[in-house]
């Protein structure tokens, strides 16, 4: 079977934590489990599929700050900088993006930690390695929306 | 990465969870084989996770599909919005669903949001439209040109490096 669009959009939204928990999205597609699950594997295998499974609410396991941090790094290190921040585990995002004169920040991560101190501490530690001298530390003061994307009318 | 708040979290939650972050089974019944797994009754694992859930310790448990391999283009967009005028332009920028995130942070740009689009046209056309929603004048667009790490798993045992 082709991974179609309905499949996706239908396998993107949360399951219940039950029994059977496929078996309510199985029949609104009108597949089988087995179906489903066999497609889903399918997925993970060609990587459409980043993964399948709980995601935590890290506030509520003790992960009480966080921070986007954009870095300034010359072209020539972007690789290696950022093979160095992807490798922390608490920097759960990390992203080349578009910079402009007056904001020349291009790379940017996603830094967590226990509390403020912590966050400091670990962005020290950070610098240290990355030899990045030019950076902003934007901590997440407030939480407007967040939210699994929805990826109906997104694809085509 | 480790968590160390032994209060909060009892170690055979820890367990749970990390079996159903790390470990899912994609199979008919997760939760019977997540139980064999850590020798409890299926009953067990669903009553348990959904307390967690409930706790908001899991924000729901299901699929995150690669978004780029799918054709969806992303962009980080940041504005400079005065203090007085936050929860108005915050209200605008949550009703779209295209939006995924929505954060207030510290600086000039105060507001940061995520943006998914079919193409980066359609990005482009959407960010130009809530500008002129919000009147807000400063607007950073930070296209995504190169993802290097999403993975928001948590290490739940001491000792656990990803």
């Amino acid at each position: 079977m082709k991974t179609d669009r309905k499949f996706i959009l239908e396998l993107n939204k949360p399951l219940p934590i039950a029994q059977r928990p496929f078996e309510s999205v199985a029949r609104r597609l009108g597949l089988s489990e087995e179906k489903v699950l066999s497609v889903l594997s399918d997925c993970k295998k060609k990587g459409l599929l980043r993964r399948f499974g709980a995601v935590l609410g890290h506030k509520n396991i003790g992960l009480k700050t966080n921070a986007l941090v954009a870095w300034k790094v010359p072209v020539k290190r972007i690789n290696s900088v950022a093979t160095v921040l992807a490798g922390f585990p608490q920097i759960t995002h990390c992203y080349l993006r578009n910079s402009y004169s007056f904001w020349p920040y291009n790379l940017y991560s996603m830094v967590h930690a226990r509390d403020r101190k912590a966050c400091m501490r670990l962005i020290s530690g950070i610098v240290r390695k990355v030899r990045i001298k030019n950076f902003r530390i934007l901590f997440t003061l407030k939480e407007f929306k967040k939210t699994k994307s929805v990826l109906g009318g997104l694809l085509r | 990465m480790w968590v160390k708040t032994k209060k909060m979290l009892k170690f055979r939650d820890r367990l749970l969870l990390r079996e159903s972050q790390d470990n899912f089974p994609l199979v008919s019944r997760p939760y019977l084989e997540i139980g064999k797994r850590l020798r409890l009754s299926e009953a067990e694992v669903i009553s348990r996770l959904k307390i967690l859930k409930k706790k908001k310790v899991i924000r729901y448990v299901g699929g995150i599909f690669n978004t780029k391999k799918l054709g969806i283009r992303s962009t980080l967009v940041a504005m400079n919005v005065p203090k007085q005028r936050l929860q108005k332009v915050a209200g605008i920028i949550n009703a779209y669903p295209q939006i995924s995130h929505n954060y207030l942070r510290n600086g000039r740009f105060n507001l940061w949001f995520t943006l998914s689009a079919s193409s980066r046209k359609e990005l482009l056309r959407l960010v130009r439209q809530i500008q002129k929603r919000t009147k807000v004048d400063q607007v950073l667009n930070l296209d995504t040109r190169k993802v290097f790490k999403i993975d928001a798993r948590f290490g739940l045992l001491k000792n656990e490096n990803r």
